[in-house]
């Protein structure tokens, strides 16, 4: 199993409550990092401002992306995280409310590994967290190869 | 000289004329004739000898009257004494007519009497007939000239009008009269005149025809738009001695095609107004769209999930009511998010660019009775789909519409032991209804209009779910296409749901 840390980016605390159950659910123990939007997840990935000090070797083995947050929203952030040399590689799951087709397809256009609409029903949404946890944390081997 | 003598020369001579001659004695009767005159009348001599020369065929085209006065003219004339030149119409031995001019001179004596008269007959006719040609054909050349709805000139080398027609006179309103005095920008003019652009100019550089669409100036100020052509006028040996010029008048074709542009400029300006107002709409319908999209879907979906979660956790803290709250609380939120769902679904069917593709109805129908099957194989429905049916459309559009309408004929027969759903088209004249056809709950007529309004619901929820929305997503599909959406149904009977598509490109393979 991947062991390094979950990065869900999202500005919605409830959201965040229910991502980290269903996550908890699925027996996913590897530790949740949380950034409220575009602008923090750019500073834990750098180890700047409220993540200063971060060990930067230590990349997440996913980033869970919300699309509409404050300052910086999820397809601005994925753009520039496939610009970065450091972060280019890393898996990222958009993780939304939205299914708009131009959602979708800007999404895949910018890097997205997969698009995955949040759903309303608490056990889908725990089915789902719980294969994409599987998936990205279990059966990929991530570009650094596990850390 | 003999008087023998005298008179054979005299006949010698008169024979010798090749005219027609004629001697007359002092009162105007006739003494001899030549053989050209014999000809002419086809007289011999004993017929006509001592007669009045006038007498000699006048009378069928004479009145008595003019008879009198001709003979009394010719007698004067005679006695006048200095050659007379009198001109009138015979008629022949044969009956010809023949228009003659009399000439002649009289023969005196030595004591100045007159002995005889020498007349020389000309005949006219042929001159006559000539001249009666060119009397008739320049009239019918008028007539011509002046039927003619274009204005008509004819103008000489020197910029003279030598002749113009009615039309013409009245289009520039000047009389024919006037104009012919006049030199032609005088009558009519525009920008051209005095230029080397001129018509006539260039005609007579050797151009053999010019028309233009031309502003040409009356006298009087008025500008009428005209479509002039002007060809060379050429005299019988062939050189250019003028020009005819041709002038429509075509004020009212520029009016109509100037009212005609300002009204395809007005609907243009209505179009591109109606247009902005419909992109700004539509942009404003995307926006909220989006948003309900991101931000409304949330809520529910927290209510739903810390209902689910306390339910789960808390289980044993709560009681049997308590938790049936919550039950219904979760219940509550996920139908929220479903009618959000749908309200996005159906703006979505309105606000997508439709991509037009031959599809192949029986390929889709059969898919979707198969997914149908497979969220439900226990469910027992004969399903008829009958085969090569073809539409022109948006394959994902009319795949909504198929989905909605098998969708709702197999939850309408759920409760039939036996259900029944088919999908067929009637071919028609103009077009192909496509129809799906159910014996389940069907529904009642009297209420059928309201079925095609989003969340309008002919059954409550506890019969059958759904949140009205699916058949106002058809008709929308179905009008987005151009073709129309009815039903057909009695309650405990069935349904039937037809739909055509814009007939063009629409039809049926056999």
């Amino acid at each position: 199993m991947n062991d390094g840390p979950i990065l869900l980016v999202e500005d919605n605390p409830d959201d965040v409550i229910l991502t980290k159950r269903a996550l908890k659910d699925a027996n996913i123990a590897n530790d949740v990092i949380v950034a409220r939007d575009g602008v923090e997840a750019l500073e834990c990935l750098r180890g700047e401002g409220a993540h200063e000090g971060r060990d930067t070797s230590i990349m997440p083995e996913v980033i869970l992306l919300d699309l509409k947050m404050p300052r910086m929203g999820g397809l601005e952030l994925l753009k520039m995280i496939r610009s970065d040399e450091s972060t280019k590689l890393l898996p990222v799951v958009i993780l939304t409310s939205s299914k708009e087709e131009r959602d979708v397809i800007e999404s895949y256009n910018l890097g997205a590994n997969s698009y995955i609409q949040k759903p309303v029903d608490f056990d889908q949404f725990a089915v789902a967290v719980k294969q994409l946890g599987l998936y990205w944390l279990l059966v990929n081997i991530g570009p650094f190869g596990g850390q | 000289m003999t008087e023998g003598l005298k008179e054979i020369s005299a006949k010698v001579l008169i024979e010798a004329v090749p005219d027609p001659v004629m001697v007359l004695d002092s009162r105007g009767l006739i003494v001899a004739q030549n053989a050209a005159c014999r000809k002419l009348f086809g007289y011999a001599l004993r017929d006509i000898a001592g007669k009045h020369l006038l007498d000699c065929g006048l009378a069928s085209t004479y009145s008595l009257k003019e008879m009198r006065s001709a003979k009394r003219n010719f007698s004067d004339a005679i006695k006048e004494d200095k050659g007379f030149a009198l001109e009138y119409e015979f008629v022949t031995k044969k009956g010809r007519s023949v228009h003659v001019l009399l000439s002649g001179s009289t023969l005196k004596d030595v004591e100045k009497k007159t002995t005889h008269i020498i007349v020389l007959l000309k005949d006219l006719t042929e001159r006559k007939r000539a001249e009666e040609a060119v009397h008739q054909s320049e009239k019918q050349l008028n007539q011509i000239f002046n039927a003619t709805a274009d204005g008509m000139r004819v103008v000489d080398k020197d910029f003279n009008v030598i002749r113009m027609n009615d039309t013409l006179a009245s289009m520039v309103g000047v009389s024919i009269e006037d104009a012919i005095e006049l030199k032609c920008h005088d009558v009519f003019s525009s920008a051209l005149c005095h230029t080397a652009n001129c018509p006539l100019t260039r005609i007579l550089r050797g151009e053999e025809r010019v028309t233009m669409d031309i502003d040409k100036e009356t006298p009087a100020g008025v500008m009428i738009p005209c479509i002039m052509s002007a060809t060379p006028f050429k005299d019988s040996r062939g050189a250019v001695i003028g020009i005819v010029e041709a002038f429509r008048n075509i004020t009212e074709r520029k009016n109509a095609e100037k009212a005609l542009l300002q009204l395809t400029e007005e609907l243009d300006q209505r179009v591109k107004k109606r247009t902005q107002e419909l992109a700004a709409a539509n942009q404003e319908l995307e926006a909220f769209a989006y948003s309900v999209s991101h931000d409304l879907r949330s809520p529910p979906r927290g209510i739903a999930g810390f209902s689910m979660a306390v339910l789960e956790d808390y289980s044993d803290v709560l009681d049997e009511t308590g938790r049936d709250y919550l039950k219904r609380t979760h219940e509550g939120a996920v139908r929220m998010s479903e009618l959000i769902a749908d309200i996005l679904s159906l703006s979505r069917v309105s606000r997508e660019e439709m991509h037009s593709e031959e599809i192949d109805m029986t390929a889709l129908a059969r898919t979707i009775a198969g997914e149908l099957r497979r969220q439900e194989p226990r469910r027992d429905v004969k399903m008829a789909i009958s085969d090569n049916l073809r539409a022109y459309g948006d394959k994902r559009l009319i795949s909504l519409v198929l989905e909605n309408l098998l969708g709702n004929a197999w939850k309408f027969t759920s409760k039939h032991p036996s259900a029944k759903i088919e999908f067929g088209a009637i071919e028609q004249e103009t077009e192909t209804v496509f129809f799906v056809r159910d014996n389940g709950a069907g529904f009642d007529m009297r209420y059928v209009d309201k079925m095609f309004i989003a969340f309008q619901r002919l059954h409550h929820a506890d019969e059958f779910e759904g949140t009205g929305v699916g058949l106002a997503i058809v008709k929308r599909i179905i009008s987005r296409h151009g073709g129309r959406t009815w039903a057909e149904g009695s309650v405990g009977t069935g349904a039937t749901f037809h739909f055509t598509l814009s007939s063009k490109g629409s039809e049926v393979l056999t």
